[in-house]
């Protein structure tokens, strides 16, 4: 009775935040009142930490009912599972915030910002109650809610013809998306008694498979959308680039996670398992989404494009974890089933940690430099020192390098495609090994991906007047990017504080689950080896020979200069030739002046990627559509009569509908 | 019972039938004044029917509708037409965009396909087949009519076809609605006209026509 309560009391605190944040912001202009604003969003960060833990380690499973102020039944609830996004989202925000209270002040005007604030703290409740609705009406609001204030966070930075184009692409493919999920939810209806998450999970199994294998796919597709799954993806690339930096951390880190909880909740927590075939389509749709979206990350020059192909990827790699579970599932493999889902899980986690990590860096450098071109940065790390830190730990962990969180779930991931060569006699036995080498490769090329990123943007020598000029950021901001950075070392080298209630809430989510062997091993042996690797670098570093400074070969040329260095484009350059064939580039070659071939002033180079989803999928399904709007249009012939005889006409066949009906 | 129960009982057995012929009439009719005489008929006969009802079921509140019927349906609104062509101007003719032959084959089409639809019903709910197929026609002659002339002013008398078979399926099925409804009803048809009548004159000061076929400037 007690927990509760508190439980309760501690939602109700989340939900005043949420409505009290943004009321205090446009009742008052004053400074101060918005340093309260932050203030509560902090607090609200830190107590939804506290229930969270509370939650995930099963101490106390708080719920609030608010059926009776609304007109449907909305209540909320903390399960484990949504302990676990409830933490998520919570340890992200903290920094986040921190992170954009100097940032929103260097970039906006007084009432921009205070606009920016309050959506920024709607935008965090709508993401709270999604993973804490109990209700279908609860999650469906709550989603609803999160894609409308994240578009209208978009926008406040700018209304160019091309933002709102974007934003355009994000609402449309979000509202699709969307339906999907209501339709997930109303596909229930008629085996369950109401959309209460505990009616649905009762009524999942007594289902007929049709009706099973429809909500599997209606899921997979509503929250592939919001995930970013190619060829679903396509509002990704432009949406998160164009948000501010601190609101593209929220996006990256957190909002595409609820689709991942929207997805473990139906298939896991509701249907019990897809279809048998379920594993092998998420399995397929994950690899060609991480393979592509790693690709493509390699070839931008964009900074937070590049991060948000690279966002694309880590979804991949997700819900290979997820589709590897089903295939579990699917074989009567509850251990194997429970280390992919930890593995998917941990790896949800340890994304929204470094993905926000490095749109945060992103934006520290944007601050500093005004350019976020790749192309144009460069020897930041002795001008940003503690920023160049963070992102490094940020890219260390996103490439996969041991000692790093990416490492343990990436290798977790890697063991559950390996357990499935005990799967014998089945398809299982050939797909998931042959993952392994899918996997290894996109950690591959990841490691590339943020090798370039790193080496371009702060090595080297600067490539700009910006970035020749960059200053340290702010405190505050620096303080976001340490937090984060802490965070994803500490994950890295304790995943035992993580690993051990995953385990518990895979065992919850698919019962007859025991304890995978391999999660205990990792969490025993990476603190080990992160005490061997520093004592030996402790060891190397005092006994170390003084260092011989000399100054780099210039071919004999009297200097370096920065137009010799390695630029992002030349960086990526063999990989892009290698799989030319994915890119499919229009390479273009401009020599300046065009009368003098031999001696030119200016040689640009441009190679755009061609391969468009726009133009192969989309375009297609536009043009359908657009030319049955012009059919339909004929009907509006602007004449009464006609108007008339269509109504008449339905009349009439309503009636001889009636007629021959018996 | 006397002279007045026998033609109560004619009038209850035989109106379906003038009915059918005020359709088969109307479908026909070339003129303005004519449909308005026509339908000045049509209403005059559910007035009959309504007081043959009144006095069959003993109903007194059914004699104030169907007095309400008489004043308005039957003299109010063919006298409001009447001064209206008079004041219109405009050519006689309905302009049909069917002909009458296929006009009348049009309304008989519709009287069939009314009794069919009704054919079904009938039992279910112990109502007469012929009435409410009578009434069914009615709506659907309103329609048709709305739709195939394109004088303004026989839309509107299209419209008030339709709600005569609305008022007679009303009628049949539940002995005519509360007596506040009918009334309301009653309101809302004279509004309607009263609009409808100005908007008439409105078309032909603006256009110089009334022809609603040629009013399809404001499509988007």
């Amino acid at each position: 009775m007690l927990t509760a309560s508190t439980g309760a009391l501690f939602i109700l605190l989340l939900a005043a935040l949420g409505v009290a944040v943004p009321l205090i912001l446009i009742a008052s202009r004053a400074q101060g009142a918005r340093r309260l604003a932050i203030a509560l969003i902090l607090t609200a960060g830190f107590a939804g930490c506290v229930m969270a833990v509370y939650g995930f380690l099963g101490q106390m499973a708080p719920r609030l009912d608010l059926s009776w102020a609304t007109p449907f039944p909305f209540s909320l609830a903390v399960d484990r599972l949504s302990a676990f996004f409830l933490l998520l989202v919570c340890a992200v925000t903290i920094p986040v915030t921190i992170f954009a209270a100097p940032y929103f002040d260097l970039h906006y005007s007084e009432r921009r910002r205070n606009w920016t604030w309050a959506l920024f703290s709607l935008f965090v409740l709508s993401m709270i109650v999604v993973v804490t609705a109990a209700t279908g009406f609860a999650f469906l609001v709550g989603w609803e809610l999160m894609t409308l204030v994240s578009a209208g966070l978009i926008l406040i930075e700018g209304d160019s013809t091309e933002r709102r184009h974007n934003v355009f692409i994000y609402l449309l493919m979000m509202h699709v998306g969307a339906a999907a999920v209501a339709a997930c939810f109303f596909l229930f209806l008629p085996y369950s008694h109401g959309l209460d998450f505990g009616a649905i999970r009762a009524s999942g199994a007594g289902m007929p498979g049709g009706i099973r294998a429809v909500i599997f796919l209606a899921a997979f597709v509503g929250f592939g959308a919001k995930a970013g799954l190619i060829p679903l993806h396509l509002w990704l690339p432009r949406a998160h680039p164009i948000a501010p930096s601190p609101v593209s951390a929220l996006m990256s880190g957190i909002m595409l996670k609820t689709a991942v909880y929207g997805f473990v909740r139906f298939t896991f927590d509701f249907l019990g398992g897809g279809p048998w075939w379920s594993g092998y389509v998420v399995l397929v749709v994950a690899a060609v989404t991480g393979l592509l979206g790693i690709l493509y990350a390699i070839a931008e020059n964009d900074l937070k494009r590049l991060l948000a192909y690279s966002s694309v990827e880590n979804i991949g790699i997700i819900f290979l974890g997820l589709g590897t579970s089903l295939l579990f599932l699917a074989h009567g493999a509850p251990l194997g089933a429970a280390l992919a889902l930890v593995a998917a899980l941990f790896h949800t986690f340890n994304h929204a940690l470094f993905k926000s990590l490095l749109f945060l860096g992103a934006g520290a450098i944007s601050n500093s430099t005004h350019s976020v071109n790749l192309n144009e940065l460069g020897g930041l790390q002795r001008r940003m020192p503690l920023t160049g830190a963070a992102v490094l730990i940020g890219c260390c962990s996103i490439a996969g390098l041991p000692l790093f969180n990416g490492f343990v779930s990436e290798w977790l991931t890697f063991r559950s495609f390996l357990a499935g060569s005990a799967l014998i006699n089945t398809k299982a036995q050939i797909v998931l090994p042959l993952m392994v080498g899918i996997l290894a490769l996109i950690g591959g090329l990841a490691a590339a991906c943020f090798v370039k990123t790193f080496g371009t943007a702060f090595l080297g020598r600067p490539r700009s007047m910006g970035a020749e000029h960059a200053e340290e950021a702010p405190l505050g901001m620096r303080a976001g990017l340490v937090l984060l950075g802490a965070g994803c070392l500490a994950l890295g080298i304790f995943p035992g504080l993580l690993l051990r209630p995953l385990v518990t809430l895979a065992q919850a989510l698919l019962p007859g689950a025991g304890v995978p062997e391999e999660t205990l091993s990792i969490a025993r042996i990476i603190p080990w080896t992160a005490a061997i690797v520093l004592g030996t670098g402790a060891l190397v570093a005092l006994f170390k020979r003084r260092e011989r400074l000399a100054r780099t070969w210039a071919c004999g040329l009297p200097g370096l200069s920065s137009r010799m260095e390695y630029t992002s484009t030349v960086f990526s350059k063999p990989i892009r030739f290698v799989f030319a064939r994915v890119y499919r580039p229009d390479r273009k070659v401009e020599e300046l002046p065009a009368d003098q071939p031999y001696f030119p002033v200016s040689i640009s180079y441009r190679s755009v990627r061609t391969t468009s989803y726009e133009r192969v999928l989309y375009r297609p399904f536009v043009e359908i559509i657009i030319s049955l709007a012009y059919r339909v249009r004929r009907l509006q012939t602007g004449n009464i009569q006609v108007y008339l005889l269509y109504i008449f006409l339905a009349l009439v066949s309503l009636l001889t509908f009636l007629r021959f009906q018996r | 019972m006397g002279l007045v129960g026998i033609a109560t009982e004619k009038i209850l057995s035989s109106f379906s039938v003038f009915l059918f012929l005020t359709i088969l009439l109307l479908a026909v009719a070339r003129r303005i004044s004519t449909s308005v005489l026509l339908f000045g008929l049509q209403s005059a006969i559910i007035a009959a029917e309504v007081f043959a009802t009144a006095f069959q079921e003993k109903l007194p509140e059914a004699y104030i509708v169907g007095a309400l019927v008489f004043a308005i349906k039957v003299v109010a609104i063919p006298r409001a037409f009447f001064l209206l062509v008079k004041r219109l101007k405009t050519v006689r003719d309905v302009k049909a965009s069917t002909t009458p032959t296929q006009s009348v084959f049009i309304a008989a089409a519709i009287i069939y396909l009314s009794y069919a639809a009704v054919h079904s019903y009938g039992g279910a709910v112990h109502v007469p087949d012929d009435p409410l197929a009578a009434a069914i026609a009615l709506i659907l002659t309103g329609a048709f009519l709305m739709v195939s002339r394109k004088k303004a002013l026989m839309q509107m008398l299209g419209l008030l076809v339709l709600e005569n078979g609305i008022f007679l399926a009303a009628l049949i099925t539940t002995f005519g609605m509360p007596l506040v409804i009918e009334i309301g009803i009653f309101f809302d048809i004279l509004m309607g006209l009263l609009l409808m009548g100005i908007f008439t004159f409105r078309i032909s000061d603006t256009f110089e026509h009334l022809d609603v076929s040629k009013l399809r400037k404001l499509r988007g």
